[in-house]
């Protein structure tokens, strides 16, 4: 959108910081008085407690001519008998607690895990977010280290341009960042496979998202596909071309990104968004999902379902692919046994009271995984969030795993297979972490 | 001050409990404000009625902690839902009075601050608001996407289509001046 015509200007953080409080000119509001007269007048909506909640049962109950006592011998027998069957159940579970968190932690970073890879020699992670991104290495998926700084590849974080991805190999680790792949065999030493100056097809901002399949390598970023054998040598995809509304749009005002990509059996999908916004309400904007489908990762088609509204991620097991997203206000799941023709599965599976989002999918050994983040809101308070995990042997029937309270106080960003059972990554309390399937403890 | 025990009275209705609350953020608050909408009364406006909500709701909030973050959602999404009544009417620009902020470097600042609100001017609130809770308020981009209610993917979208209108680039302090490709910055 360079209707200015001007070049553009590099800002440290601080100095952008420092320049938009400038902008806005300094703050002097003198009518707080008027808030604290404001919530004088009127009343705050209760918070229920369950003493709360007995008054109007007791006053109906008193109403009805039943003595209180009566009324609190009955109560009384119900919480007895609930503990009882609460006693009963407990002791009847003998399998080990189903997940195990652990806590990434850094002298110095906080953040989210953003990228997770398995590989025969144990766990990537790359951890951060506004913070300088690092890279931690586990052999267990307990104890991490991190990888000593200071040395190539220099990652990007969330303040510059995003951080890198990661995908384990058989013999290791891949890292895709801007437009440059590097190789590290234990996480600890990389050396860059390929990138722009040496490869004029990985031409800016490069693959954002790559998997095993197609000739070696397939990778997507942006509005692009791109192809390798092992990694050193990428050639560029035929891709769909964008829907009509996105491409309607002068490029300067579009935004497309395939964010992820998934191989099944001899199948590849790649998904993403493309964004505009809307030509008579511009601080609106049109998000439309992308999915492609391809047979050998140089040619793709488009086969997003009408009734996707975001795809969020896809995950390709022996039975064909899940995808997450959302379809109107509702979280959604679907399946497609060839990754192009998508049925959507579990209706009302996916509900809850607030505010889910189903941000990741994987598939294990055992079936498939999607996980996200469901925001326990109190009206228009929403300030926690909890990790929430579903999981199906067939991709079709779903069913969710309990909540717990290691999972309160978090949000989950990518799931991934690993042995027998599948790790998430995502944040609590603030900090990197993940979260660790029973069948693989 | 023991922030809890005034969260505990302006839960239990204390309304000057409250106020100091929220006087802990309101400069922030109401800068945030103006840099969405670009209208001082409008921004109070915004202030007021998201602080209302925040009172009207306050038992509903479990962490005291949080409040400032939920203050800031309830702000941004005041000035959006402003915005949308007020679509296709004219703004006033609020002019900034650069003299009342001595800084050392004042020239490039000054500088700094002209190109910001030239450009600021460029791209629609929904996009401003990205931008003023990411680099003025210093939220994390999944703070930023939590406190709009879209998704991670979609902030970050919008924020570097924001930055790309507003012809600026990010980067660490030590990598500017910005180099021309991404692979001499990086490699």
């Amino acid at each position: 959108m360079n209707r200015l015509n001007i070049p553009p200007r590099g800002f440290s953080t601080d100095r952008l910081h420092a320049a938009l409080g400038d902008v806005a000119g300094p703050a002097r509001p003198d009518y707080l008085s008027d808030i604290v007269a404001q919530a004088g007048r009127v009343r705050q909506r209760p918070a229920w407690t369950i003493l709360e909640r007995w008054l109007p049962l007791d006053i109906a109950a008193r109403r009805q001519g039943v003595p209180r006592a009566a009324v609190l011998f009955a109560v009384m027998l119900l919480l007895v008998a609930l503990l009882v069957e609460s006693v009963v159940y407990v002791g009847s579970q003998t399998r080990p607690a189903p997940f195990e968190r652990v806590v990434i932690e850094t002298p110095s970073v906080t953040g989210r895990v953003a990228s997770i890879a398995v590989s025969p020699r144990g766990l990537l992670a790359v951890v951060g977010g506004d913070e300088p991104t690092r890279l931690a290495v586990s052999s267990d998926g307990r104890k991490w280290t991190l990888v000593p700084e200071g040395q190539p590849p220099y990652l990007s974080n969330d303040r510059t341009f995003g951080m890198p991805t990661v995908l384990g190999t058989d013999g290791g680790f891949l890292m895709l960042q801007l437009n440059e792949v590097w190789m590290s065999e234990n996480g600890y030493d990389w050396r860059r496979l390929a990138g722009e100056t040496t490869d004029p097809d990985l031409t800016w901002p490069g693959p954002d998202a790559a998997t095993a399949g197609g000739p070696g390598l397939v990778g997507v970023g942006d509005d692009k596909g791109w192809y390798s054998v092992d990694g050193s040598d990428w050639s560029s995809a035929v891709v769909p071309p964008l829907p009509a509304e996105i491409q309607a749009r002068p490029e300067s005002e579009r935004y497309v990104g395939m964010t992820g990509v998934t191989g099944a059996g001899n199948g590849l999908v790649a998904w993403g968004i493309a964004e505009v916004p809307l030509a008579d309400k511009p601080d609106e904007h049109l998000v439309v999902p992308l999915l492609w489908a391809s047979r050998d990762g140089r040619m793709w088609i488009d086969v997003v379902d009408p009734e996707m509204d975001s795809v969020t991620a896809v995950a390709g097991g022996p039975g064909g692919f899940v995808a997450s997203g959302q379809a109107g206000p509702e979280a959604a799941v679907w399946f497609s046994a060839d990754g192009e023709t998508w049925e959507r599965v579990s209706d009302g599976a996916f509900t809850s009271p607030v505010d889910l989002h189903l941000e990741s999918a994987a598939a294990t050994s055992a079936g498939y995984v999607v996980v996200g983040g469901d925001g326990l809101c109190l009206s228009t308070s929403c300030p926690d969030q909890d990790v929430v995990i579903w999981t199906s042997a067939d991709g079709r029937s779903w069913s969710r795993v309990p909540s717990a309270d290691l999972f309160t106080g978090a949000k989950a960003y990518g799931a991934l297979a690993w042995g027998s059972g599948f790790v998430v990554g995502g944040a609590y309390d603030g900090k990197p972490a993940i979260w660790i399937s029973a069948s693989q403890q | 001050v023991d922030l809890t025990r005034l969260f505990e009275r302006a839960s239990q209705g204390d309304h000057e409990a409250f106020g100091v609350l929220v006087g802990e953020h309101l400069a922030r608050l109401d800068t945030a404000a103006r840099l969405i909408l670009r209208d001082p009364e409008l921004a109070r406006d915004a202030v007021q009625e998201a602080t209302l909500r925040a009172w009207k709701n306050l038992r509903g909030l479990r962490d005291p902690a949080r409040l400032g973050a939920w203050l800031h959602r309830l702000t941004v999404n005041a000035c959006l839902d402003i915005a949308r009544k007020r679509r296709g009417r004219v703004l006033e620009i609020e002019l900034t009075p650069f003299h009342d902020a001595p800084v050392p470097d004042a020239t490039s600042r000054v500088a700094d601050a002209l190109y910001v609100e030239r450009m600021l001017a460029v791209i629609d609130p929904a996009q401003r608001a990205v931008v003023v809770l990411h680099f003025y308020l210093d939220l994390t981009l999944p703070e930023t996407a939590a406190a709009l209610g879209i998704p991670v993917g979609t902030a970050k979208s919008r924020l570097n289509r924001a930055l790309a209108a507003m012809r600026i680039s990010v980067a660490d302090e030590n990598e500017l001046p910005a180099a021309a490709t991404a692979t001499e910055r990086f490699a």
